[in-house]
Protein backbone atom coordinates (compact mmCIF):
# COMPACT_ATOMS: atom_id res chain seq x y z
CA UNK A 1 0.00 0.00 0.00
CA UNK A 2 3.21 2.56 1.08
CA UNK A 3 4.34 1.34 -2.30
CA UNK A 4 1.67 2.35 -4.36
CA UNK A 5 1.23 5.68 -2.02
CA UNK A 6 4.91 6.71 -3.04
CA UNK A 7 4.43 5.64 -6.25
CA UNK A 8 1.35 7.83 -7.14
CA UNK A 9 2.96 10.47 -5.60
CA UNK A 10 6.18 10.25 -7.70
CA UNK A 11 4.55 9.87 -11.02
CA UNK A 12 1.35 12.35 -9.69
CA UNK A 13 2.02 14.63 -13.05
CA UNK A 14 2.12 11.89 -15.48
CA UNK A 15 -0.80 10.04 -14.27
CA UNK A 16 -2.99 13.77 -14.23
CA UNK A 17 -1.99 14.30 -17.70
CA UNK A 18 -2.79 10.39 -18.89
CA UNK A 19 -6.24 11.04 -16.71
CA UNK A 20 -6.99 14.21 -18.48
CA UNK A 21 -5.91 12.85 -21.62
CA UNK A 22 -8.50 9.84 -21.57
CA UNK A 23 -11.13 12.19 -19.88
CA UNK A 24 -11.18 13.89 -23.19
CA UNK A 25 -11.03 10.84 -25.26
CA UNK A 26 -14.17 9.80 -22.91
CA UNK A 27 -16.09 13.14 -23.39
CA UNK A 28 -15.84 12.75 -27.22
CA UNK A 29 -15.04 16.63 -27.68
CA UNK A 30 -13.00 15.34 -30.93
CA UNK A 31 -13.52 12.58 -33.16
CA UNK A 32 -11.86 9.58 -32.07
CA UNK A 33 -10.00 9.22 -35.54
CA UNK A 34 -8.29 12.29 -34.39
CA UNK A 35 -7.71 12.19 -30.88
CA UNK A 36 -7.19 8.35 -30.03
CA UNK A 37 -7.18 6.64 -26.54
CA UNK A 38 -3.73 6.00 -24.87
CA UNK A 39 -4.88 2.46 -24.89
CA UNK A 40 -5.47 2.10 -28.35
CA UNK A 41 -2.18 4.47 -29.02
CA UNK A 42 -0.58 1.50 -26.94
CA UNK A 43 -2.05 -1.30 -29.39
CA UNK A 44 -1.59 0.66 -32.64
CA UNK A 45 2.44 0.36 -30.99
CA UNK A 46 2.70 -3.06 -30.50
CA UNK A 47 0.95 -3.88 -33.76
CA UNK A 48 3.25 -1.06 -35.66
CA UNK A 49 6.88 -2.46 -33.85
CA UNK A 50 5.80 -6.28 -35.92
CA UNK A 51 5.88 -4.66 -39.46
CA UNK A 52 8.24 -4.34 -41.22
CA UNK A 53 7.58 -0.51 -42.87
CA UNK A 54 8.43 1.02 -39.44
CA UNK A 55 12.11 -1.48 -39.60
CA UNK A 56 12.86 -0.37 -42.74
CA UNK A 57 12.40 3.32 -42.11
CA UNK A 58 13.98 3.24 -39.21
CA UNK A 59 17.13 1.82 -40.51
CA UNK A 60 17.81 4.35 -42.77
CA UNK A 61 16.93 6.90 -40.00
CA UNK A 62 19.79 5.63 -38.07
CA UNK A 63 22.10 5.01 -40.64
CA UNK A 64 22.17 8.90 -41.52
CA UNK A 65 22.35 10.09 -37.71
CA UNK A 66 25.17 7.42 -36.87
CA UNK A 67 27.49 8.82 -40.23
CA UNK A 68 26.99 12.51 -39.37
CA UNK A 69 27.31 11.72 -36.18
CA UNK A 70 30.63 10.08 -36.73
CA UNK A 71 31.26 12.72 -39.27
CA UNK A 72 31.07 15.53 -36.75
CA UNK A 73 32.67 13.76 -34.18
CA UNK A 74 35.91 12.41 -36.38
CA UNK A 75 36.42 16.25 -37.77
CA UNK A 76 35.12 18.18 -34.51
CA UNK A 77 37.26 16.47 -31.85
CA UNK A 78 40.68 17.34 -33.44
CA UNK A 79 39.36 20.87 -34.72
CA UNK A 80 38.40 21.50 -30.97
CA UNK A 81 41.87 20.68 -29.56
CA UNK A 82 43.61 21.99 -31.75
CA UNK A 83 41.77 25.15 -31.38
CA UNK A 84 42.79 25.08 -27.60
CA UNK A 85 46.41 24.20 -28.25
CA UNK A 86 47.42 27.41 -30.95
CA UNK A 87 46.32 30.82 -30.59
CA UNK A 88 46.37 30.93 -34.37
CA UNK A 89 43.83 28.07 -35.20
CA UNK A 90 41.83 29.88 -32.17
CA UNK A 91 42.13 32.79 -34.43
CA UNK A 92 41.07 31.62 -37.35
CA UNK A 93 38.33 28.72 -35.99
CA UNK A 94 36.63 31.12 -33.44
CA UNK A 95 34.45 33.39 -35.43
CA UNK A 96 33.38 30.55 -37.33
CA UNK A 97 32.34 28.52 -33.95
CA UNK A 98 30.99 31.79 -32.02
CA UNK A 99 29.93 33.62 -34.81
CA UNK A 100 28.16 31.03 -36.35
CA UNK A 101 26.37 29.27 -33.38
CA UNK A 102 23.08 31.21 -33.74
CA UNK A 103 22.44 30.87 -37.09
CA UNK A 104 19.69 28.07 -37.92
CA UNK A 105 22.20 26.30 -40.61
CA UNK A 106 19.06 23.26 -41.13
CA UNK A 107 17.96 26.24 -43.16
CA UNK A 108 20.60 25.50 -45.88
CA UNK A 109 18.95 21.74 -46.10
CA UNK A 110 17.09 23.41 -49.50
CA UNK A 111 20.76 24.11 -50.92
CA UNK A 112 22.46 20.77 -49.77
CA UNK A 113 19.25 19.01 -51.61
CA UNK A 114 20.51 20.18 -54.81
CA UNK A 115 24.14 19.88 -54.05
CA UNK A 116 23.73 16.10 -52.89
CA UNK A 117 20.56 15.19 -54.09
CA UNK A 118 17.38 14.04 -52.61
CA UNK A 119 18.88 10.76 -50.80
CA UNK A 120 21.20 10.25 -47.82
CA UNK A 121 23.69 13.19 -48.75
CA UNK A 122 21.75 16.11 -48.03
CA UNK A 123 20.22 14.56 -44.88
CA UNK A 124 23.80 13.80 -43.39
CA UNK A 125 25.66 16.52 -44.68
CA UNK A 126 22.84 18.65 -42.41
CA UNK A 127 23.43 16.17 -39.50
CA UNK A 128 26.98 16.23 -39.65
CA UNK A 129 26.80 20.42 -39.92
CA UNK A 130 24.34 20.81 -37.17
CA UNK A 131 26.21 18.08 -34.50
CA UNK A 132 29.26 19.57 -35.10
CA UNK A 133 29.24 22.54 -33.69
CA UNK A 134 27.90 21.41 -29.56
CA UNK A 135 31.05 18.62 -30.20
CA UNK A 136 33.99 21.45 -31.27
CA UNK A 137 32.84 24.14 -28.62
CA UNK A 138 32.81 21.51 -25.85
CA UNK A 139 35.80 19.50 -26.52
CA UNK A 140 37.37 22.91 -27.36
CA UNK A 141 36.11 24.06 -23.75
CA UNK A 142 37.34 21.01 -22.14
CA UNK A 143 40.76 20.88 -23.67
CA UNK A 144 41.71 24.54 -22.31
CA UNK A 145 41.27 22.83 -19.18
CA UNK A 146 43.27 20.25 -19.57
CA UNK A 147 46.27 20.33 -16.77
CA UNK A 148 49.22 22.15 -18.16
CA UNK A 149 51.36 19.83 -15.55
CA UNK A 150 49.83 17.24 -17.51
CA UNK A 151 50.94 18.78 -20.76
CA UNK A 152 54.07 19.67 -19.91
CA UNK A 153 55.30 16.37 -18.29
CA UNK A 154 54.09 15.00 -21.87
CA UNK A 155 56.39 17.18 -23.58
CA UNK A 156 58.95 16.99 -21.07
CA UNK A 157 59.67 13.19 -21.80
CA UNK A 158 59.94 13.71 -25.37
CA UNK A 159 56.13 13.31 -26.39
CA UNK A 160 55.60 14.12 -30.36
CA UNK A 161 52.53 16.06 -30.83
CA UNK A 162 50.94 13.26 -32.59
CA UNK A 163 51.19 11.20 -29.16
CA UNK A 164 50.29 14.12 -27.01
CA UNK A 165 47.36 14.52 -29.12
CA UNK A 166 46.09 10.44 -28.64
CA UNK A 167 48.19 10.05 -25.36
CA UNK A 168 47.20 13.44 -23.16
CA UNK A 169 44.66 15.82 -24.92
CA UNK A 170 42.13 12.98 -26.24
CA UNK A 171 41.73 11.01 -22.64
CA UNK A 172 42.10 14.49 -21.08
CA UNK A 173 39.10 15.94 -22.77
CA UNK A 174 36.72 12.86 -22.93
CA UNK A 175 34.32 14.07 -20.29
CA UNK A 176 33.95 16.71 -22.44
CA UNK A 177 33.61 15.41 -25.36
CA UNK A 178 30.82 13.47 -23.91
CA UNK A 179 29.05 16.32 -22.86
CA UNK A 180 29.48 17.56 -26.08
CA UNK A 181 28.01 14.21 -27.67
CA UNK A 182 24.74 13.93 -25.37
CA UNK A 183 24.08 17.33 -26.97
CA UNK A 184 24.94 16.79 -30.40
CA UNK A 185 22.92 13.45 -30.74
CA UNK A 186 19.28 14.75 -29.78
CA UNK A 187 19.78 17.32 -32.57
CA UNK A 188 20.99 14.24 -35.03
CA UNK A 189 18.08 12.87 -34.05
CA UNK A 190 15.52 15.91 -34.39
CA UNK A 191 17.58 16.94 -37.76
CA UNK A 192 17.22 13.80 -38.81
CA UNK A 193 13.84 13.59 -38.35
CA UNK A 194 13.28 17.06 -40.01
CA UNK A 195 14.58 16.56 -43.11
CA UNK A 196 13.18 13.33 -44.06
CA UNK A 197 9.61 15.36 -42.93
CA UNK A 198 10.85 18.00 -45.91
CA UNK A 199 11.56 15.96 -47.95
CA UNK A 200 12.30 12.92 -48.94
CA UNK A 201 11.14 8.84 -49.81
CA UNK A 202 12.46 7.12 -46.72
CA UNK A 203 13.51 7.27 -43.00
CA UNK A 204 11.13 7.38 -40.34
CA UNK A 205 10.47 11.24 -40.65
CA UNK A 206 8.54 10.37 -43.98
CA UNK A 207 6.97 7.17 -42.23
CA UNK A 208 5.24 10.14 -40.05
CA UNK A 209 4.16 12.63 -42.89
CA UNK A 210 3.07 9.47 -44.85
CA UNK A 211 1.23 8.17 -41.28
CA UNK A 212 -0.66 11.46 -41.19
CA UNK A 213 -1.52 12.10 -44.41
CA UNK A 214 -3.41 9.08 -43.83
CA UNK A 215 -5.19 10.52 -40.79
CA UNK A 216 -4.09 7.83 -38.68
CA UNK A 217 -3.31 9.74 -35.78
CA UNK A 218 -3.14 6.78 -33.36
CA UNK A 219 -0.33 5.40 -35.39
CA UNK A 220 1.39 8.58 -35.97
CA UNK A 221 1.42 9.14 -32.02
CA UNK A 222 2.48 5.45 -31.76
CA UNK A 223 5.74 6.43 -34.28
CA UNK A 224 6.13 9.17 -32.36
CA UNK A 225 6.66 7.24 -29.22
CA UNK A 226 8.56 5.22 -31.10
CA UNK A 227 11.23 7.94 -32.00
CA UNK A 228 11.39 9.38 -28.98
CA UNK A 229 12.36 5.69 -26.96
CA UNK A 230 15.11 5.64 -29.49
CA UNK A 231 16.35 9.30 -28.67
CA UNK A 232 16.33 7.90 -25.10
CA UNK A 233 17.64 4.79 -25.70
CA UNK A 234 20.37 6.38 -27.67
CA UNK A 235 21.42 8.79 -24.35
CA UNK A 236 21.58 5.85 -22.12
CA UNK A 237 23.89 4.22 -24.62
CA UNK A 238 26.24 7.18 -24.89
CA UNK A 239 26.00 7.27 -20.58
CA UNK A 240 27.05 3.57 -20.64
CA UNK A 241 29.58 3.98 -22.78
CA UNK A 242 30.83 6.72 -20.78
CA UNK A 243 30.50 4.88 -17.78
CA UNK A 244 32.39 2.13 -18.97
CA UNK A 245 35.56 3.74 -21.09
CA UNK A 246 35.90 6.74 -19.65
CA UNK A 247 36.45 5.74 -15.85
CA UNK A 248 38.55 8.05 -15.00
CA UNK B 1 41.13 47.18 -22.53
CA UNK B 2 42.88 43.86 -23.22
CA UNK B 3 39.45 42.99 -24.11
CA UNK B 4 38.40 45.62 -26.04
CA UNK B 5 41.69 44.82 -28.41
CA UNK B 6 40.56 41.42 -28.25
CA UNK B 7 37.23 42.06 -28.87
CA UNK B 8 37.85 44.44 -32.12
CA UNK B 9 40.81 41.70 -33.13
CA UNK B 10 38.05 39.04 -33.26
CA UNK B 11 35.79 41.46 -35.48
CA UNK B 12 38.35 41.81 -38.14
CA UNK B 13 39.36 38.07 -38.22
CA UNK B 14 35.02 37.18 -38.57
CA UNK B 15 35.05 39.74 -41.23
CA UNK B 16 38.26 39.11 -43.52
CA UNK B 17 37.47 34.96 -43.20
CA UNK B 18 33.44 36.48 -44.43
CA UNK B 19 35.29 38.71 -47.66
CA UNK B 20 37.41 35.34 -48.40
CA UNK B 21 34.63 33.10 -48.35
CA UNK B 22 32.48 35.14 -50.55
CA UNK B 23 34.77 36.08 -52.88
CA UNK B 24 36.02 32.48 -53.48
CA UNK B 25 32.43 31.62 -53.93
CA UNK B 26 32.29 34.42 -56.55
CA UNK B 27 35.59 33.05 -57.97
CA UNK B 28 33.89 29.66 -58.53
CA UNK B 29 30.83 30.90 -59.82
CA UNK B 30 32.74 32.71 -62.71
CA UNK B 31 34.52 29.08 -63.59
CA UNK B 32 32.53 27.00 -66.07
CA UNK B 33 32.42 23.92 -64.20
CA UNK B 34 30.96 25.31 -60.94
CA UNK B 35 26.89 24.33 -61.32
CA UNK B 36 24.94 27.36 -61.96
CA UNK B 37 22.41 26.63 -59.39
CA UNK B 38 24.60 27.45 -56.59
CA UNK B 39 24.55 31.06 -57.79
CA UNK B 40 27.01 33.82 -57.05
CA UNK B 41 27.32 36.00 -54.32
CA UNK B 42 26.86 38.89 -56.40
CA UNK B 43 23.28 37.66 -57.66
CA UNK B 44 22.40 37.11 -54.36
CA UNK B 45 23.00 40.37 -52.46
CA UNK B 46 21.73 41.98 -55.72
CA UNK B 47 18.45 39.59 -54.65
CA UNK B 48 18.47 40.83 -51.17
CA UNK B 49 18.92 44.25 -51.70
CA UNK B 50 15.68 43.81 -54.14
CA UNK B 51 13.99 42.01 -51.44
CA UNK B 52 14.50 45.31 -49.09
CA UNK B 53 13.96 48.30 -51.81
CA UNK B 54 10.61 46.40 -53.01
CA UNK B 55 9.80 45.50 -49.47
CA UNK B 56 7.97 42.42 -50.53
CA UNK B 57 10.02 40.81 -48.01
CA UNK B 58 8.97 42.51 -44.92
CA UNK B 59 5.56 40.72 -44.71
CA UNK B 60 7.32 37.39 -44.38
CA UNK B 61 10.26 38.54 -41.98
CA UNK B 62 7.15 40.55 -39.93
CA UNK B 63 5.22 37.14 -40.18
CA UNK B 64 8.32 34.62 -38.84
CA UNK B 65 9.35 37.16 -36.29
CA UNK B 66 5.94 37.31 -34.73
CA UNK B 67 5.97 33.61 -34.37
CA UNK B 68 9.29 32.95 -33.10
CA UNK B 69 8.90 36.08 -30.72
CA UNK B 70 5.46 35.01 -29.40
CA UNK B 71 6.78 31.58 -28.92
CA UNK B 72 9.92 32.41 -27.26
CA UNK B 73 8.10 35.01 -25.05
CA UNK B 74 5.64 31.93 -23.84
CA UNK B 75 8.62 29.81 -23.35
CA UNK B 76 10.56 32.87 -21.43
CA UNK B 77 7.18 33.15 -19.82
CA UNK B 78 6.46 29.34 -18.73
CA UNK B 79 9.84 28.18 -19.11
CA UNK B 80 11.81 30.47 -16.60
CA UNK B 81 8.88 30.65 -14.25
CA UNK B 82 7.63 27.33 -13.76
CA UNK B 83 11.53 26.82 -13.44
CA UNK B 84 12.15 29.43 -10.85
CA UNK B 85 9.06 27.77 -8.47
CA UNK B 86 10.39 24.25 -9.28
CA UNK B 87 13.77 24.99 -8.35
CA UNK B 88 12.67 26.82 -5.69
CA UNK B 89 9.45 24.91 -3.80
CA UNK B 90 10.35 21.10 -3.70
CA UNK B 91 7.04 19.52 -3.69
CA UNK B 92 6.60 21.22 -6.98
CA UNK B 93 9.72 20.31 -8.50
CA UNK B 94 9.49 16.57 -7.55
CA UNK B 95 6.39 16.78 -9.61
CA UNK B 96 7.85 18.26 -12.88
CA UNK B 97 10.58 15.81 -12.52
CA UNK B 98 8.98 12.98 -14.26
CA UNK B 99 7.29 15.25 -16.54
CA UNK B 100 10.57 16.82 -17.89
CA UNK B 101 12.27 12.80 -18.09
CA UNK B 102 8.93 11.74 -19.67
CA UNK B 103 8.67 14.66 -22.42
CA UNK B 104 12.18 15.73 -22.59
CA UNK B 105 13.43 12.92 -25.01
CA UNK B 106 10.42 13.11 -27.39
CA UNK B 107 12.32 14.92 -30.58
CA UNK B 108 9.37 17.74 -30.72
CA UNK B 109 9.22 18.01 -34.21
CA UNK B 110 7.62 14.58 -34.26
CA UNK B 111 4.65 16.30 -32.86
CA UNK B 112 4.38 18.45 -35.84
CA UNK B 113 2.15 16.20 -37.82
CA UNK B 114 0.19 15.62 -34.94
CA UNK B 115 -0.16 19.24 -34.23
CA UNK B 116 -1.42 20.10 -37.82
CA UNK B 117 -4.25 17.35 -37.52
CA UNK B 118 -5.56 18.82 -34.41
CA UNK B 119 -4.96 22.49 -35.08
CA UNK B 120 -4.41 22.74 -38.94
CA UNK B 121 -2.24 24.94 -40.71
CA UNK B 122 -2.50 27.89 -38.29
CA UNK B 123 -0.09 30.03 -36.68
CA UNK B 124 -1.47 27.89 -33.33
CA UNK B 125 0.01 25.03 -34.49
CA UNK B 126 3.52 26.62 -35.25
CA UNK B 127 3.74 28.62 -32.06
CA UNK B 128 3.08 25.27 -30.16
CA UNK B 129 5.70 23.46 -31.91
CA UNK B 130 8.29 26.35 -31.10
CA UNK B 131 7.14 26.58 -27.61
CA UNK B 132 7.39 22.50 -27.31
CA UNK B 133 10.71 22.48 -28.47
CA UNK B 134 12.36 25.34 -26.78
CA UNK B 135 10.40 25.02 -23.54
CA UNK B 136 12.34 22.34 -22.20
CA UNK B 137 16.04 23.74 -22.23
CA UNK B 138 14.82 26.59 -20.68
CA UNK B 139 13.02 25.34 -17.97
CA UNK B 140 15.76 22.77 -17.15
CA UNK B 141 18.53 26.04 -17.05
CA UNK B 142 16.51 27.26 -14.48
CA UNK B 143 15.53 24.58 -12.43
CA UNK B 144 19.95 24.17 -12.45
CA UNK B 145 20.52 27.45 -12.10
CA UNK B 146 18.33 28.00 -8.99
CA UNK B 147 19.24 24.55 -7.77
CA UNK B 148 22.76 25.50 -7.70
CA UNK B 149 22.41 28.48 -5.73
CA UNK B 150 24.66 28.75 -2.64
CA UNK B 151 22.64 27.51 0.27
CA UNK B 152 24.28 29.89 2.69
CA UNK B 153 22.40 32.97 0.31
CA UNK B 154 18.85 31.45 1.01
CA UNK B 155 19.71 31.14 4.83
CA UNK B 156 20.61 34.25 5.58
CA UNK B 157 17.74 35.76 3.62
CA UNK B 158 15.66 33.87 5.56
CA UNK B 159 17.28 34.61 8.84
CA UNK B 160 17.17 38.59 8.08
CA UNK B 161 13.78 37.94 7.63
CA UNK B 162 12.44 38.28 4.16
CA UNK B 163 9.81 37.10 2.84
CA UNK B 164 9.20 33.92 0.46
CA UNK B 165 8.08 36.39 -2.33
CA UNK B 166 10.81 38.65 -1.40
CA UNK B 167 13.28 36.12 -1.68
CA UNK B 168 12.47 34.65 -4.86
CA UNK B 169 12.79 38.11 -6.41
CA UNK B 170 16.02 39.34 -4.91
CA UNK B 171 18.00 36.34 -3.65
CA UNK B 172 16.96 33.88 -6.49
CA UNK B 173 16.15 35.16 -9.67
CA UNK B 174 19.45 36.99 -9.89
CA UNK B 175 21.46 34.41 -8.49
CA UNK B 176 20.04 31.93 -11.42
CA UNK B 177 20.33 34.78 -13.79
CA UNK B 178 23.14 33.86 -15.12
CA UNK B 179 21.90 29.74 -15.96
CA UNK B 180 18.56 31.10 -16.90
CA UNK B 181 20.69 33.38 -19.87
CA UNK B 182 22.20 29.99 -21.33
CA UNK B 183 18.83 28.43 -21.10
CA UNK B 184 17.22 31.32 -23.35
CA UNK B 185 20.11 31.45 -25.61
CA UNK B 186 19.72 27.83 -26.58
CA UNK B 187 16.05 28.44 -26.54
CA UNK B 188 16.39 31.44 -28.65
CA UNK B 189 17.98 29.62 -31.43
CA UNK B 190 15.89 26.54 -31.09
CA UNK B 191 12.94 29.02 -31.93
CA UNK B 192 14.74 29.77 -34.99
CA UNK B 193 15.24 26.31 -36.06
CA UNK B 194 11.28 25.89 -35.48
CA UNK B 195 9.90 28.56 -36.90
CA UNK B 196 11.71 27.33 -40.21
CA UNK B 197 11.05 24.07 -39.90
CA UNK B 198 7.24 24.73 -39.48
CA UNK B 199 6.90 27.01 -41.96
CA UNK B 200 8.61 24.88 -44.62
CA UNK B 201 6.39 21.40 -43.35
CA UNK B 202 3.26 22.80 -42.19
CA UNK B 203 2.79 25.25 -44.87
CA UNK B 204 1.34 25.04 -48.40
CA UNK B 205 0.09 28.83 -48.81
CA UNK B 206 0.83 31.42 -46.45
CA UNK B 207 3.55 34.04 -45.73
CA UNK B 208 7.14 33.49 -43.68
CA UNK B 209 10.48 33.39 -44.56
CA UNK B 210 10.67 29.40 -44.58
CA UNK B 211 7.31 29.20 -46.72
CA UNK B 212 9.30 31.71 -49.25
CA UNK B 213 12.35 29.25 -49.54
CA UNK B 214 9.81 26.20 -50.08
CA UNK B 215 7.73 28.54 -52.61
CA UNK B 216 11.57 29.44 -54.39
CA UNK B 217 12.57 25.81 -54.27
CA UNK B 218 9.68 24.78 -56.09
CA UNK B 219 10.53 27.15 -58.84
CA UNK B 220 14.27 26.04 -58.94
CA UNK B 221 15.21 29.74 -58.28
CA UNK B 222 18.52 28.84 -55.59
CA UNK B 223 19.20 32.73 -55.83
CA UNK B 224 15.96 33.44 -54.49
CA UNK B 225 16.38 30.53 -51.70
CA UNK B 226 20.09 31.22 -50.78
CA UNK B 227 18.54 35.05 -50.17
CA UNK B 228 16.44 33.88 -48.00
CA UNK B 229 18.33 32.01 -45.84
CA UNK B 230 20.48 34.66 -45.52
CA UNK B 231 18.29 36.85 -44.47
CA UNK B 232 17.18 34.25 -41.40
CA UNK B 233 20.70 33.94 -40.43
CA UNK B 234 21.44 37.16 -39.82
CA UNK B 235 17.97 37.43 -37.96
CA UNK B 236 19.10 34.66 -36.15
CA UNK B 237 22.47 36.32 -35.53
CA UNK B 238 20.61 39.35 -35.07
CA UNK B 239 18.40 38.36 -31.85
CA UNK B 240 21.62 36.28 -30.36
CA UNK B 241 23.07 39.65 -30.33
CA UNK B 242 20.07 41.28 -28.72
CA UNK B 243 20.06 38.79 -26.24
CA UNK B 244 23.64 39.11 -25.27
CA UNK B 245 23.37 42.18 -25.33
CA UNK B 246 20.70 42.17 -22.59
CA UNK B 247 22.67 40.16 -20.46
CA UNK B 248 25.69 42.49 -20.53
CA UNK B 249 23.35 44.65 -18.86
CA UNK B 250 20.63 42.97 -16.45
CA UNK B 251 24.46 40.82 -15.56
CA UNK B 252 26.68 43.52 -15.48
CA UNK B 253 28.22 42.35 -11.91
CA UNK B 254 29.27 39.24 -14.01
CA UNK B 255 31.99 41.22 -16.27
CA UNK B 256 33.56 42.58 -13.48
Amino acid sequence: MKAIKKFIVKYLALILIALLWQGFVLAELFPRQLFPGLGEILLVFVELLATSDLWTNMGVTIYRILIGFLLAAIVGIPIGIQMSRSSFIDDLMQPIFTAGYPIPRVALYPIFVLLFGLGSGSKIFTIFLECIFPIVVSTYYGAKSVNHLYVWSGQNMGATDRKLFWKVFLPGTMPSIFTGFRIALPIGVVIAVLTEMISSNNGIGYFLVYLSATLSQSKVLAVVIFISLFGYGLDRLLLYVRNRYVYW
Amino acid sequence: MLSSFKKSRFIVISLVELLLFLSLWQLLSMTDWFPTYVSSPAVVLGIISEFFMTGEVFPHIGISLYRSIVGFLLVVLFGTGLGILAGFFQPIGRFFDPVVSFFNPIPKIALLPVFLVWFGVTDMTRILIIFTSAFFPCFIATLDGVRGINKLYLWSAENMGASKFKMLYRVVLPAALPKIFDGWRVALALTFVMMFSSEMIGSSTGKGLGFMILNADAYGRTDIVLAAVIVIAALGFLFDRLLIGLRGRVLWWQNR
